[in-house]
Protein backbone atom coordinates (compact mmCIF):
# COMPACT_ATOMS: atom_id res chain seq x y z
CA UNK A 1 0.00 0.00 0.00
CA UNK A 2 3.04 2.65 0.95
CA UNK A 3 4.68 1.50 -2.40
CA UNK A 4 1.24 2.45 -4.61
CA UNK A 5 0.84 5.39 -2.28
CA UNK A 6 4.38 6.59 -2.85
CA UNK A 7 4.44 5.98 -7.12
CA UNK A 8 1.06 7.79 -7.28
CA UNK A 9 2.05 10.85 -4.93
CA UNK A 10 5.84 11.15 -7.27
CA UNK A 11 3.07 11.80 -10.31
CA UNK A 12 1.58 13.98 -8.80
CA UNK A 13 4.54 15.56 -7.52
CA UNK A 14 4.86 16.50 -11.44
CA UNK A 15 3.48 19.61 -11.32
CA UNK A 16 5.11 21.76 -9.14
CA UNK A 17 2.74 22.19 -6.77
CA UNK A 18 2.57 19.34 -4.72
CA UNK A 19 4.52 18.56 -1.45
CA UNK A 20 5.12 15.81 0.75
CA UNK A 21 5.79 16.53 4.42
CA UNK A 22 7.06 13.67 6.54
CA UNK A 23 7.53 13.24 10.44
CA UNK A 24 11.14 11.36 9.64
CA UNK A 25 9.44 7.93 8.08
CA UNK A 26 9.32 6.78 4.72
CA UNK A 27 12.56 4.84 4.78
CA UNK A 28 12.41 2.45 1.55
CA UNK A 29 9.72 4.03 0.49
CA UNK A 30 9.96 8.01 -0.62
CA UNK A 31 13.53 7.25 -1.79
CA UNK A 32 12.57 7.87 -5.89
CA UNK A 33 10.63 11.08 -4.68
CA UNK A 34 13.51 12.72 -2.42
CA UNK A 35 16.04 12.52 -5.01
CA UNK A 36 13.51 13.88 -7.91
CA UNK A 37 11.72 16.34 -5.84
CA UNK A 38 14.50 18.29 -3.63
CA UNK A 39 12.20 21.56 -2.87
CA UNK A 40 8.73 19.31 -2.74
CA UNK A 41 9.78 16.85 -0.10
CA UNK A 42 10.75 17.81 3.28
CA UNK A 43 11.73 15.69 6.54
CA UNK A 44 10.34 17.78 9.32
CA UNK A 45 11.62 15.69 11.91
CA UNK A 46 10.12 14.69 15.30
CA UNK A 47 7.42 17.68 14.92
CA UNK A 48 4.45 16.70 14.01
CA UNK A 49 2.55 19.32 15.58
CA UNK A 50 4.46 21.76 13.88
CA UNK A 51 4.07 19.63 10.53
CA UNK A 52 0.71 20.14 10.63
CA UNK A 53 0.51 23.65 11.11
CA UNK A 54 3.26 24.05 8.89
CA UNK A 55 0.64 21.99 6.01
CA UNK A 56 -2.29 24.12 7.24
CA UNK A 57 -0.07 27.45 6.20
CA UNK A 58 1.19 26.09 2.76
CA UNK A 59 -2.48 24.66 2.24
CA UNK A 60 -4.09 28.25 3.09
CA UNK A 61 -2.19 29.75 0.17
CA UNK A 62 -2.41 27.39 -2.59
CA UNK A 63 -0.08 24.44 -2.15
CA UNK A 64 -1.16 20.67 -2.65
CA UNK A 65 0.40 19.24 0.62
CA UNK A 66 0.25 15.56 1.77
CA UNK A 67 1.49 14.92 5.18
CA UNK A 68 2.40 11.38 5.73
CA UNK A 69 3.74 8.79 8.98
CA UNK A 70 2.92 6.42 11.07
CA UNK A 71 -0.89 6.80 12.46
CA UNK A 72 -0.40 7.71 16.29
CA UNK A 73 1.80 10.33 15.57
CA UNK A 74 -0.19 12.20 13.18
CA UNK A 75 -3.83 11.79 14.71
CA UNK A 76 -3.32 11.32 18.32
CA UNK A 77 0.33 13.63 19.05
CA UNK A 78 -1.43 16.79 17.10
CA UNK A 79 -4.73 16.23 17.57
CA UNK A 80 -5.87 19.82 17.96
CA UNK A 81 -3.93 20.90 15.13
CA UNK A 82 -5.86 18.59 12.82
CA UNK A 83 -9.08 19.84 14.53
CA UNK A 84 -8.36 23.79 14.63
CA UNK A 85 -5.67 24.31 11.92
CA UNK A 86 -6.44 22.17 8.88
CA UNK A 87 -10.41 20.69 9.45
CA UNK A 88 -12.01 23.74 11.39
CA UNK A 89 -10.09 25.90 8.60
CA UNK A 90 -11.37 23.35 5.76
CA UNK A 91 -8.07 22.99 4.24
CA UNK A 92 -6.88 20.83 1.61
CA UNK A 93 -4.25 18.98 3.57
CA UNK A 94 -4.37 15.68 2.35
CA UNK A 95 -2.65 13.52 5.63
CA UNK A 96 -1.14 9.87 4.91
CA UNK A 97 -0.77 7.33 8.53
CA UNK A 98 0.34 4.14 8.18
CA UNK A 99 -0.08 1.45 10.59
CA UNK A 100 -4.05 0.51 10.71
CA UNK A 101 -5.45 -1.74 13.99
CA UNK A 102 -2.09 -4.46 14.21
CA UNK A 103 -0.08 -3.65 11.41
CA UNK A 104 2.64 -2.82 13.84
CA UNK A 105 1.48 -5.48 15.92
CA UNK A 106 4.62 -6.84 17.86
CA UNK A 107 5.58 -2.32 17.95
CA UNK A 108 3.22 -2.61 21.37
CA UNK A 109 0.17 -0.77 22.26
CA UNK A 110 1.60 2.98 21.36
CA UNK A 111 1.59 1.60 17.50
CA UNK A 112 -1.61 0.02 17.55
CA UNK A 113 -4.47 2.00 15.44
CA UNK A 114 -7.78 0.65 16.85
CA UNK A 115 -9.42 3.78 17.02
CA UNK A 116 -8.63 5.83 14.42
CA UNK A 117 -11.81 6.72 12.37
CA UNK A 118 -13.76 6.39 15.42
CA UNK A 119 -12.46 9.99 16.70
CA UNK A 120 -11.65 10.90 13.85
CA UNK A 121 -16.08 11.06 12.62
CA UNK A 122 -16.30 14.49 14.42
CA UNK A 123 -14.09 16.23 12.79
CA UNK A 124 -15.98 18.64 10.44
CA UNK A 125 -14.87 18.49 6.64
CA UNK A 126 -12.28 15.42 7.10
CA UNK A 127 -12.44 12.62 4.20
CA UNK A 128 -11.45 8.94 5.70
CA UNK A 129 -10.13 7.19 3.31
CA UNK A 130 -9.99 3.15 4.40
CA UNK A 131 -8.45 1.54 1.02
CA UNK A 132 -8.65 -2.16 1.81
CA UNK A 133 -5.66 -3.21 -0.81
CA UNK A 134 -2.76 -1.68 -2.87
CA UNK A 135 -4.93 -0.94 -6.13
CA UNK A 136 -7.94 0.86 -4.22
CA UNK A 137 -5.09 3.36 -2.84
CA UNK A 138 -3.47 4.15 -6.38
CA UNK A 139 -7.61 4.73 -7.60
CA UNK A 140 -8.12 6.57 -4.51
CA UNK A 141 -4.82 8.80 -4.90
CA UNK A 142 -6.10 9.63 -8.68
CA UNK A 143 -9.18 11.16 -7.66
CA UNK A 144 -8.28 12.78 -3.65
CA UNK A 145 -7.52 16.17 -6.34
CA UNK A 146 -11.15 16.42 -6.88
CA UNK A 147 -11.59 17.04 -3.34
CA UNK A 148 -11.31 20.69 -1.53
CA UNK A 149 -11.40 20.06 2.08
CA UNK A 150 -8.76 17.25 4.06
CA UNK A 151 -8.63 14.34 3.97
CA UNK A 152 -7.12 11.17 6.01
CA UNK A 153 -6.19 8.36 4.57
CA UNK A 154 -5.23 4.97 6.72
CA UNK A 155 -2.86 2.44 4.94
CA UNK A 156 -1.91 -0.86 6.41
CA UNK A 157 1.96 -1.29 6.89
CA UNK A 158 3.16 -3.77 3.89
CA UNK A 159 2.52 -7.27 1.93
CA UNK A 160 -1.20 -6.51 1.47
CA UNK A 161 -2.74 -8.84 -1.34
CA UNK A 162 -4.84 -7.52 -3.82
CA UNK A 163 -8.29 -8.18 -3.13
CA UNK A 164 -10.57 -8.07 -6.00
CA UNK A 165 -11.31 -6.73 -9.59
CA UNK A 166 -13.77 -4.50 -9.41
CA UNK A 167 -11.60 -1.21 -8.73
CA UNK A 168 -12.49 0.88 -11.85
CA UNK A 169 -15.87 1.17 -10.44
CA UNK A 170 -14.19 2.76 -6.81
CA UNK A 171 -15.63 6.01 -6.49
CA UNK A 172 -14.54 8.15 -2.59
CA UNK A 173 -17.86 8.41 -0.96
CA UNK A 174 -19.53 5.20 -2.03
CA UNK A 175 -19.28 2.26 -0.55
CA UNK A 176 -17.77 -0.74 -3.71
CA UNK A 177 -19.53 -3.71 -3.83
CA UNK A 178 -17.23 -6.69 -4.35
CA UNK A 179 -19.52 -9.51 -4.48
CA UNK A 180 -23.75 -9.75 -4.91
CA UNK A 181 -25.61 -12.34 -2.92
CA UNK A 182 -29.23 -12.64 -1.16
CA UNK A 183 -28.52 -13.90 2.42
CA UNK A 184 -26.10 -12.13 4.09
CA UNK A 185 -24.40 -8.67 3.85
CA UNK A 186 -21.33 -7.87 4.98
CA UNK A 187 -20.01 -4.38 5.21
CA UNK A 188 -16.23 -4.10 5.97
CA UNK A 189 -13.48 -1.15 5.61
CA UNK A 190 -9.34 -1.66 5.32
CA UNK A 191 -7.99 -4.44 4.37
CA UNK A 192 -9.81 -6.89 7.21
CA UNK A 193 -11.95 -7.26 3.50
CA UNK A 194 -9.54 -10.21 2.72
CA UNK A 195 -11.06 -11.96 5.54
CA UNK A 196 -14.58 -11.23 4.90
CA UNK A 197 -13.79 -13.01 1.54
CA UNK A 198 -12.54 -16.25 2.89
CA UNK A 199 -15.40 -16.15 4.59
CA UNK A 200 -18.02 -15.78 2.15
CA UNK A 201 -16.32 -18.24 0.67
CA UNK A 202 -16.46 -20.66 3.18
CA UNK A 203 -20.35 -19.94 3.67
CA UNK A 204 -21.32 -19.59 -0.49
CA UNK A 205 -20.40 -23.58 -0.11
CA UNK A 206 -22.88 -23.96 2.13
CA UNK A 207 -25.21 -22.93 0.27
CA UNK A 208 -25.20 -19.22 1.30
CA UNK A 209 -25.15 -16.23 -0.90
CA UNK A 210 -23.15 -12.94 0.17
CA UNK A 211 -22.83 -9.53 -0.73
CA UNK A 212 -20.07 -7.80 0.22
CA UNK A 213 -20.20 -4.03 0.22
CA UNK A 214 -16.45 -2.42 0.80
CA UNK A 215 -16.42 0.91 2.65
CA UNK A 216 -13.23 2.50 1.36
CA UNK A 217 -14.71 5.45 2.45
CA UNK A 218 -15.68 5.67 6.25
CA UNK A 219 -16.10 9.33 5.71
CA UNK A 220 -18.64 10.75 4.09
CA UNK A 221 -20.42 7.53 5.22
CA UNK A 222 -22.21 6.19 2.25
CA UNK A 223 -25.97 5.29 3.91
CA UNK A 224 -27.82 4.72 0.70
CA UNK A 225 -26.13 2.07 -0.15
CA UNK A 226 -25.91 0.39 3.36
CA UNK A 227 -30.06 0.60 2.76
CA UNK A 228 -30.30 -0.52 -0.60
CA UNK A 229 -28.67 -3.35 0.13
CA UNK A 230 -29.31 -4.72 3.49
CA UNK A 231 -32.93 -5.11 2.32
CA UNK A 232 -34.12 -8.82 2.31
CA UNK A 233 -30.87 -9.57 4.04
CA UNK A 234 -31.07 -12.63 6.92
CA UNK A 235 -28.06 -10.98 8.41
CA UNK A 236 -25.82 -8.61 8.14
CA UNK A 237 -21.74 -8.72 9.27
CA UNK A 238 -19.66 -5.64 10.02
CA UNK A 239 -15.85 -6.61 10.05
CA UNK A 240 -13.29 -4.17 11.19
CA UNK A 241 -9.75 -3.90 12.40
CA UNK A 242 -10.86 -1.10 14.47
CA UNK A 243 -13.19 -0.63 18.21
CA UNK A 244 -16.95 -1.90 17.33
CA UNK A 245 -17.54 0.74 19.86
CA UNK A 246 -17.28 4.24 17.74
CA UNK A 247 -16.33 2.19 14.69
CA UNK A 248 -18.54 0.87 11.02
CA UNK A 249 -20.69 -0.87 13.55
CA UNK A 250 -21.79 2.09 15.55
CA UNK A 251 -22.74 3.62 11.69
CA UNK A 252 -24.46 0.90 10.32
CA UNK A 253 -26.14 0.27 13.49
CA UNK A 254 -27.47 3.93 13.55
CA UNK A 255 -28.24 4.54 10.15
CA UNK A 256 -30.26 1.40 10.46
CA UNK A 257 -31.84 2.65 13.64
CA UNK A 258 -32.67 5.73 12.28
CA UNK A 259 -33.98 4.53 8.89
CA UNK A 260 -36.36 1.86 11.15
CA UNK A 261 -34.54 -1.57 9.51
CA UNK A 262 -34.53 -3.75 12.59
CA UNK A 263 -32.57 -7.01 11.24
CA UNK A 264 -30.02 -9.01 12.95
CA UNK A 265 -26.21 -7.12 12.97
CA UNK A 266 -23.24 -9.78 13.64
CA UNK A 267 -20.22 -7.23 14.65
CA UNK A 268 -16.40 -8.72 14.60
CA UNK A 269 -13.96 -5.98 15.38
CA UNK A 270 -11.90 -4.88 18.44
CA UNK A 271 -13.46 -5.40 21.98
CA UNK A 272 -10.47 -4.93 24.10
CA UNK A 273 -8.67 -1.21 23.93
CA UNK A 274 -5.96 -1.88 25.97
CA UNK A 275 -3.44 -5.01 24.62
CA UNK A 276 -1.00 -5.95 26.75
CA UNK A 277 0.70 -8.94 25.01
CA UNK A 278 2.40 -8.36 21.99
CA UNK A 279 2.75 -10.96 18.68
CA UNK A 280 1.87 -11.16 15.26
CA UNK A 281 -1.19 -9.14 13.74
CA UNK A 282 -3.30 -12.61 13.60
CA UNK A 283 -2.43 -13.69 16.78
CA UNK A 284 -3.24 -10.11 18.20
CA UNK A 285 -6.64 -9.83 16.60
CA UNK A 286 -7.97 -13.62 17.67
CA UNK A 287 -6.63 -12.43 21.41
CA UNK A 288 -8.49 -8.78 21.08
CA UNK A 289 -11.02 -8.99 18.86
CA UNK A 290 -11.53 -12.24 16.16
CA UNK A 291 -10.30 -15.07 15.12
CA UNK A 292 -11.02 -17.03 11.79
CA UNK A 293 -12.97 -19.98 12.60
CA UNK A 294 -15.06 -17.94 15.13
CA UNK A 295 -16.38 -15.46 12.26
CA UNK A 296 -17.21 -18.12 10.22
CA UNK A 297 -18.73 -20.43 13.26
CA UNK A 298 -20.79 -17.57 14.53
CA UNK A 299 -22.47 -16.40 11.70
CA UNK A 300 -23.73 -19.93 10.33
CA UNK A 301 -24.99 -20.60 14.57
CA UNK A 302 -27.08 -17.47 13.91
CA UNK A 303 -28.22 -18.95 10.14
CA UNK A 304 -29.09 -22.25 11.41
CA UNK A 305 -31.13 -20.81 14.27
CA UNK B 1 -2.49 60.84 8.55
CA UNK B 2 -4.00 60.55 12.73
CA UNK B 3 -1.31 59.79 14.86
CA UNK B 4 -0.82 56.27 15.84
CA UNK B 5 -0.75 57.20 19.19
CA UNK B 6 -4.20 58.81 18.62
CA UNK B 7 -5.68 55.52 16.87
CA UNK B 8 -4.39 53.47 19.98
CA UNK B 9 -5.91 55.86 22.14
CA UNK B 10 -9.63 55.64 20.40
CA UNK B 11 -9.19 51.83 19.84
CA UNK B 12 -8.58 51.82 23.99
CA UNK B 13 -11.94 53.74 24.52
CA UNK B 14 -13.86 52.01 22.68
CA UNK B 15 -12.46 48.81 23.76
CA UNK B 16 -13.70 49.82 27.23
CA UNK B 17 -16.92 50.40 26.22
CA UNK B 18 -17.21 47.16 24.27
CA UNK B 19 -16.18 45.30 27.34
CA UNK B 20 -18.37 47.31 30.09
CA UNK B 21 -21.40 46.56 27.55
CA UNK B 22 -20.31 42.99 26.20
CA UNK B 23 -18.62 41.71 29.52
CA UNK B 24 -16.35 39.94 27.86
CA UNK B 25 -12.70 38.79 29.29
CA UNK B 26 -8.93 39.91 27.92
CA UNK B 27 -8.80 43.59 28.09
CA UNK B 28 -5.91 43.82 29.27
CA UNK B 29 -4.25 41.44 27.13
CA UNK B 30 -5.90 44.13 24.33
CA UNK B 31 -4.25 47.04 26.38
CA UNK B 32 -0.78 45.36 25.95
CA UNK B 33 -0.82 44.19 22.36
CA UNK B 34 -2.75 47.19 20.54
CA UNK B 35 0.10 49.50 19.98
CA UNK B 36 2.27 46.84 18.31
CA UNK B 37 -0.78 45.78 16.31
CA UNK B 38 -1.60 49.64 14.98
CA UNK B 39 1.98 49.94 14.01
CA UNK B 40 1.68 46.89 11.96
CA UNK B 41 -1.58 48.04 10.07
CA UNK B 42 -0.81 51.43 9.83
CA UNK B 43 2.64 52.02 9.22
CA UNK B 44 4.19 48.29 8.49
CA UNK B 45 2.30 46.06 6.78
CA UNK B 46 0.73 45.75 3.26
CA UNK B 47 -2.94 44.45 4.16
CA UNK B 48 -5.94 46.00 2.46
CA UNK B 49 -9.53 45.17 1.71
CA UNK B 50 -8.16 45.28 -1.59
CA UNK B 51 -5.34 42.96 -1.82
CA UNK B 52 -6.47 40.30 0.41
CA UNK B 53 -7.88 38.29 -1.79
CA UNK B 54 -4.83 37.85 -3.70
CA UNK B 55 -1.51 36.45 -1.93
CA UNK B 56 0.53 39.16 -3.17
CA UNK B 57 0.88 40.61 -0.13
CA UNK B 58 1.87 40.57 3.46
CA UNK B 59 0.27 37.69 6.20
CA UNK B 60 -0.74 38.49 9.91
CA UNK B 61 -1.87 36.19 12.31
CA UNK B 62 -2.85 36.86 16.00
CA UNK B 63 -1.20 33.86 17.55
CA UNK B 64 -2.72 34.85 20.80
CA UNK B 65 -6.04 34.96 19.59
CA UNK B 66 -7.76 36.30 22.67
CA UNK B 67 -6.62 40.30 22.13
CA UNK B 68 -9.10 39.74 19.10
CA UNK B 69 -11.44 42.70 19.71
CA UNK B 70 -8.80 44.80 19.46
CA UNK B 71 -7.70 43.36 15.56
CA UNK B 72 -11.70 43.48 15.28
CA UNK B 73 -11.26 47.70 16.16
CA UNK B 74 -8.52 47.87 13.42
CA UNK B 75 -10.46 45.74 10.83
CA UNK B 76 -13.12 47.78 10.98
CA UNK B 77 -10.84 51.23 11.24
CA UNK B 78 -8.80 49.86 8.09
CA UNK B 79 -12.36 49.54 5.95
CA UNK B 80 -12.73 45.38 6.07
CA UNK B 81 -15.76 45.44 7.78
CA UNK B 82 -18.50 48.10 8.53
CA UNK B 83 -19.22 49.69 12.34
CA UNK B 84 -22.52 46.98 12.33
CA UNK B 85 -20.80 44.36 12.28
CA UNK B 86 -18.23 45.24 15.11
CA UNK B 87 -21.24 46.68 17.02
CA UNK B 88 -22.50 42.92 17.22
CA UNK B 89 -19.42 41.51 18.87
CA UNK B 90 -20.66 39.85 21.76
CA UNK B 91 -24.30 39.44 20.32
CA UNK B 92 -25.99 36.55 19.50
CA UNK B 93 -25.49 35.33 15.99
CA UNK B 94 -22.42 37.38 15.70
CA UNK B 95 -19.41 36.25 13.30
CA UNK B 96 -17.11 38.19 15.95
CA UNK B 97 -15.84 35.58 18.46
CA UNK B 98 -13.89 36.24 21.58
CA UNK B 99 -11.02 34.40 19.37
CA UNK B 100 -11.15 35.55 15.43
CA UNK B 101 -11.48 32.67 12.65
CA UNK B 102 -10.72 32.56 9.45
CA UNK B 103 -14.28 33.89 7.03
CA UNK B 104 -14.36 37.41 8.97
CA UNK B 105 -13.28 39.79 6.63
CA UNK B 106 -9.13 40.63 7.12
CA UNK B 107 -8.65 37.14 8.88
CA UNK B 108 -6.39 34.77 7.22
CA UNK B 109 -6.18 32.11 10.15
CA UNK B 110 -8.50 30.88 13.10
CA UNK B 111 -6.76 30.94 16.37
CA UNK B 112 -7.30 30.94 20.21
CA UNK B 113 -6.12 27.49 20.92
CA UNK B 114 -2.06 29.03 21.85
CA UNK B 115 1.15 27.59 20.49
CA UNK B 116 -0.47 27.25 17.07
CA UNK B 117 0.36 30.30 15.27
CA UNK B 118 3.97 29.90 14.74
CA UNK B 119 4.07 27.27 12.83
CA UNK B 120 1.35 28.08 10.74
CA UNK B 121 3.05 31.65 9.73
CA UNK B 122 6.16 29.38 9.20
CA UNK B 123 3.97 27.59 6.95
CA UNK B 124 2.38 30.35 5.28
CA UNK B 125 5.76 32.29 4.91
CA UNK B 126 7.76 28.77 3.58
CA UNK B 127 4.86 28.57 0.90
CA UNK B 128 5.15 32.62 0.04
CA UNK B 129 9.01 32.01 -0.54
CA UNK B 130 8.30 28.87 -2.92
CA UNK B 131 5.90 31.12 -4.83
CA UNK B 132 8.90 34.08 -5.11
CA UNK B 133 6.14 36.73 -3.49
CA UNK B 134 7.99 39.35 -1.61
CA UNK B 135 4.95 39.33 1.51
CA UNK B 136 6.10 39.25 4.81
CA UNK B 137 4.13 36.82 7.22
CA UNK B 138 3.86 38.87 11.03
CA UNK B 139 2.42 36.73 13.80
CA UNK B 140 1.88 37.91 17.06
CA UNK B 141 2.61 35.47 19.98
CA UNK B 142 1.93 35.95 23.41
CA UNK B 143 4.95 35.19 26.41
CA UNK B 144 3.06 32.76 28.04
CA UNK B 145 2.44 30.80 24.45
CA UNK B 146 6.37 30.66 24.27
CA UNK B 147 5.78 27.90 26.45
CA UNK B 148 4.02 25.83 24.30
CA UNK B 149 6.50 23.11 22.77
CA UNK B 150 4.70 23.26 19.40
CA UNK B 151 5.76 27.23 19.68
CA UNK B 152 9.58 25.74 19.73
CA UNK B 153 8.81 23.46 16.89
CA UNK B 154 7.62 25.99 14.69
CA UNK B 155 10.48 28.29 15.85
CA UNK B 156 12.94 25.36 14.85
CA UNK B 157 11.46 24.63 11.63
CA UNK B 158 11.89 28.50 10.69
CA UNK B 159 14.81 28.88 11.45
CA UNK B 160 16.32 25.91 9.40
CA UNK B 161 14.48 26.65 6.36
CA UNK B 162 15.72 30.21 6.74
CA UNK B 163 12.10 32.20 6.98
CA UNK B 164 13.73 35.67 6.43
CA UNK B 165 10.29 37.06 5.38
CA UNK B 166 8.76 35.64 9.05
CA UNK B 167 8.70 38.24 11.95
CA UNK B 168 7.36 36.96 15.14
CA UNK B 169 6.60 39.68 17.94
CA UNK B 170 5.60 38.30 21.45
CA UNK B 171 4.39 40.63 23.42
CA UNK B 172 6.13 40.61 26.59
CA UNK B 173 3.80 41.61 28.97
CA UNK B 174 5.35 39.81 31.60
CA UNK B 175 2.04 38.35 33.10
CA UNK B 176 0.12 34.63 31.99
CA UNK B 177 -3.94 33.73 32.97
CA UNK B 178 -2.39 32.77 36.53
CA UNK B 179 1.02 34.13 37.31
CA UNK B 180 4.00 36.15 35.72
CA UNK B 181 5.55 34.75 32.88
CA UNK B 182 8.97 35.07 34.56
CA UNK B 183 8.27 32.64 37.17
CA UNK B 184 6.89 29.97 34.78
CA UNK B 185 9.94 30.87 31.86
CA UNK B 186 11.45 33.88 31.94
CA UNK B 187 11.71 35.60 28.63
CA UNK B 188 15.59 34.84 28.44
CA UNK B 189 15.01 31.58 27.84
CA UNK B 190 12.48 32.43 25.68
CA UNK B 191 14.88 34.45 23.49
CA UNK B 192 17.68 31.70 23.68
CA UNK B 193 15.87 29.07 22.32
CA UNK B 194 15.06 31.07 19.44
CA UNK B 195 18.72 32.51 18.81
CA UNK B 196 20.05 29.00 19.19
CA UNK B 197 17.14 27.83 16.56
CA UNK B 198 18.76 30.24 13.86
CA UNK B 199 16.17 33.72 15.20
CA UNK B 200 17.93 37.15 14.98
CA UNK B 201 16.19 38.96 17.12
CA UNK B 202 15.58 42.49 18.87
CA UNK B 203 14.00 44.23 21.61
CA UNK B 204 11.63 46.95 21.95
CA UNK B 205 9.22 49.10 24.11
CA UNK B 206 5.81 47.72 22.24
CA UNK B 207 4.39 51.34 23.28
CA UNK B 208 7.19 53.27 21.75
CA UNK B 209 5.98 53.36 18.07
CA UNK B 210 8.90 55.06 16.54
CA UNK B 211 10.91 52.52 18.03
CA UNK B 212 8.88 49.66 16.72
CA UNK B 213 8.90 51.34 13.44
CA UNK B 214 13.12 51.49 13.20
CA UNK B 215 13.06 48.02 13.86
CA UNK B 216 10.17 46.50 11.86
CA UNK B 217 12.03 48.60 8.75
CA UNK B 218 15.15 46.99 9.14
CA UNK B 219 13.24 43.03 8.59
CA UNK B 220 15.19 40.78 8.43
CA UNK B 221 17.35 41.99 11.23
CA UNK B 222 19.92 39.17 9.84
CA UNK B 223 20.00 38.15 6.09
CA UNK B 224 18.61 34.42 5.65
CA UNK B 225 17.38 34.56 9.75
CA UNK B 226 13.56 34.93 10.82
CA UNK B 227 13.12 38.27 13.02
CA UNK B 228 11.67 37.74 16.41
CA UNK B 229 10.79 41.31 17.99
CA UNK B 230 10.58 40.89 21.89
CA UNK B 231 8.25 43.64 22.28
CA UNK B 232 8.68 44.62 25.99
CA UNK B 233 4.64 45.68 27.19
CA UNK B 234 2.24 46.47 30.19
CA UNK B 235 -0.80 44.25 30.41
CA UNK B 236 -3.72 46.88 30.56
CA UNK B 237 -1.64 49.55 29.48
CA UNK B 238 -3.17 52.92 29.62
CA UNK B 239 -5.29 52.68 32.73
CA UNK B 240 -3.50 53.10 36.13
CA UNK B 241 -5.95 50.56 37.80
CA UNK B 242 -5.55 47.92 35.05
CA UNK B 243 -2.13 48.27 34.22
CA UNK B 244 -0.06 45.26 35.24
CA UNK B 245 -2.58 43.11 37.32
CA UNK B 246 -3.28 39.50 36.61
CA UNK B 247 -7.35 40.07 37.04
CA UNK B 248 -7.35 42.25 34.63
CA UNK B 249 -6.87 38.73 31.97
CA UNK B 250 -10.69 38.55 32.96
CA UNK B 251 -12.51 41.74 34.20
CA UNK B 252 -14.35 43.68 31.85
CA UNK B 253 -15.00 47.55 33.40
CA UNK B 254 -18.29 48.42 35.72
CA UNK B 255 -20.07 51.35 34.90
CA UNK B 256 -18.24 53.26 37.17
CA UNK B 257 -14.78 51.94 35.86
CA UNK B 258 -16.29 52.75 32.48
CA UNK B 259 -16.46 56.64 33.18
CA UNK B 260 -13.67 56.44 35.21
CA UNK B 261 -11.37 54.98 32.41
CA UNK B 262 -12.81 56.68 29.70
CA UNK B 263 -11.74 60.03 31.61
CA UNK B 264 -8.07 58.60 32.09
CA UNK B 265 -7.90 58.07 28.03
CA UNK B 266 -9.29 61.29 27.70
CA UNK B 267 -11.79 60.05 25.57
CA UNK B 268 -15.78 60.68 25.51
CA UNK B 269 -18.67 58.33 26.29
Amino acid sequence: MRKSFAIELEKMMEDGNTFLLTGDVGFSVFERIRERFKKQYINMGLAEQNMLGVASGMALTGKNVFVYSIIPFIVFRPFEQLRNDICFQNVPVRLVGVGVGYSYSDAGFTHHVIEDYGILNGLPNLTILSPADPLEVSEQMRQIPKIKGPIYMRLSRSGEQILHTNHKNLKIGKALEISSGDDILFLTTGTILGKAIKVAELLEKDGYSVSILDYHTIKPFDEQTLLNSSANKRILVTFEEHLINTGLYSMVAQTLMTNQIYVRVLKFGITEPYTDLSGSRDYMLSKYGFSDEEIYKKIKKVLEE
Amino acid sequence: MQKLQEIANEIRVDLVKLHNRTRTSHIGSEFSAIDIMVELYYNVMNITPENFSSNDRDYFILSKGHAAPALYEILYRRGFFGREMLDKYGEDGSLLAEHPARGIPGIDVSTGSLGHGLSIASGIAYSLKLSKMKGKVYVLLSDGECQEGSTLEAANFAGRVNLDNLVAIIDNNGLQAYDRTSDIQPINSVIAKFVSSGWSYKIVDGHDFEQMGREFALVPFVTDKPSLLVANTIKGKGIREMENRIEWHYKSPNDTELHEFIKQLGGRI
